[in-house]
């Protein structure tokens, strides 16, 4: 499942609050005149917050009357008539169920996030492509296992337009699987730090060739890249994946202070330049057996 | 303004000229220093585009080299760490204050915050949020000379990332 930013998934869980506020309400006795009134009132005061609302809508009550939005904190007195208050939902829809609550309250716009309503539908990945993410994510528990060190954590990076392959596990203090990995692709590109052990796949040998006739539509650091480590990464794994451009990260099991869902959302981060979509619980229980089995 | 140590002033000018290294190498110009028990071990600046991997930081190469230098002199790696001061001319980020945790380096003296990245408050406080797996929390000591840093990165800025893809590039009128 993806984890997604807390706006998604508070709004979508039935268990979360509604947000509501207070709002004036006024009601229109002319209809012929609504649209004058609109005008200047869009003019004079403007639903900055609330810009999703739609301004004016039908009385239940009296079908010749209309009834408009004044404002949120309305303090002025000159209109003496104001009758009462009316719960709304503050936040933009951004998937049908929320509509569909929203709309109870007041009438407003709805342009769906069909990415995000696919996602929570668990219709988002195709058989094929689970059976896929299912492999590369065997990869990296196969890597765990052969690593010599006593964490077993592994991660392996994949162009997922040419399903391969690129790479692996650890040692040092910083060469946690993540930064490991991301070095091997950096090594694959002609550059690289680590020097490390040489089990990156020869068919990317292609990709290689790009970067040497400097050809600028060849590989930017992990720009179209998806990985797949078998434990949520840390805070400082998950930041240089935003440094190294990744497109996906996949991981099986999460971790208490993990910096992708758990302690952090930093995939989501406001401020940052570069973010990525995450997916999490991929083969999960194996992936837990992998870190309980510590050596 | 309080008079800071000239001990640290006179190791951030040091500090500088590795920024200044990386500036005339194209690379984003942060340069970084490790003092252990009064003495200079190791140094780092930025290497992102010679390596092709965005995780070579000043503070991560700096780290290699007291791995490196733990190693030659017989030390206990760890042990080191636990006693350097570790000068950087910009905050670190939000992955450097993680490594710098990781390796259990207890101070960081630096010069101007990083509004894009910076994991010591700008962005994140990852220098004192409480993170037991990645080891104790990181004291930070701000704003030693940071003029000087900006100046550097303004001096980056001006020019063209060539290593960008084309596509993604900003071209610059000047």
């Amino acid at each position: 499942m993806e984890v997604l930013s807390d706006c998604c998934e508070n709004n979508v869980s039935s268990s979360s609050k509604k947000q509501f506020i207070d709002i004036f309400v006024c009601t229109i006795k002319d209809k012929k005149k609504t649209s004058e009134i609109v005008k200047n009132i869009c003019k004079h005061l403007p639903l900055d917050k609330l810009s999703h609302l739609k301004r004016v809508r039908s009385n239940t009550n009296q079908a010749n009357e209309l009834q408009m939005i004044v404002a949120e904190n309305y303090e002025d007195d000159f209109l003496t008539n104001i009758p009462g208050q009316i719960w709304l939902k503050r936040m933009q829809s951004i998937v049908i169920q929320q509509y569909n609550n929203a709309v109870q309250y007041w009438p407003c716009s709805f342009h769906e996030d069909k990415r995000i309503t696919r996602l929570l539908n668990r219709s988002f990945f195709s058989t094929e492509e689970v059976n896929l993410i299912h492999k590369n994510m065997e990869e990296a528990i196969s890597v765990a296992k052969s690593s010599a060190y006593q964490l077993h954590i592994g991660a392996v990076i994949v162009n997922p337009q040419s399903d391969t392959i690129i790479e692996t596990e650890e040692k040092h203090p910083l060469q946690h699987a993540v930064m490991v990995a991301i070095d091997q692709v950096a090594t694959v590109q002609g550059g690289g730090m680590w020097q490390l052990s040489d089990k990156c796949c020869n068919n990317l040998q292609e990709e290689s060739c790009c970067i040497q006739k400097k050809d600028k539509t060849g590989p930017y650091l992990c720009t179209g890249y998806d990985l797949y480590v078998t434990t949520e990464p840390c805070i400082m794994c998950a930041m240089a994946l935003v440094h190294s451009r990744i497109s996906r990260v996949f991981y099986g099991s999460p971790h208490p202070e993990g910096a992708l869902g758990s302690k952090y959302k930093l995939h989501v981060q406001s401020g940052i330049n570069h973010h990525y979509e995450v997916f999490c619980d991929v083969l999960q229980d194996r992936c837990n057996k992998l870190m309980n089995d510590i050596t | 303004m309080v008079t800071m140590d000239t001990e640290h002033i006179a190791w951030m000018e040091k500090t500088f000229d590795l920024a200044e290294e990386a500036l005339k190498s194209g690379e984003v110009p942060v340069g970084c220093l490790l003092v252990y028990n009064g003495k200079e071990i190791a140094v780092g600046r930025n290497e992102v585009n010679e390596t092709k991997n965005a995780t070579r930081h000043a503070e991560i190469v700096a780290i290699d080299k007291v791995l490196k230098f733990s190693e030659e002199n017989e030390l206990d790696a760890k042990a080191v760490f636990r006693q350097c001061v570790l000068y950087v001319t910009v905050e670190p980020c939000i992955m450097c204050a993680g490594a710098l945790r990781q390796v259990e380096i207890p101070l960081v003296i630096y010069g101007c915050a990083n509004d894009r990245f910076g994991g010591c408050g700008s962005i994140l406080p990852v220098h004192s949020a409480k993170l037991l797996s990645l080891g104790p929390s990181l004291q930070c000591i701000s704003n030693v000379m940071a003029e000087r840093a900006i100046q550097l990165l303004k001096d980056f800025y001006k020019g063209e990332n060539f290593n960008a893809p084309e596509n993604k590039r900003k071209v610059k009128n000047c």
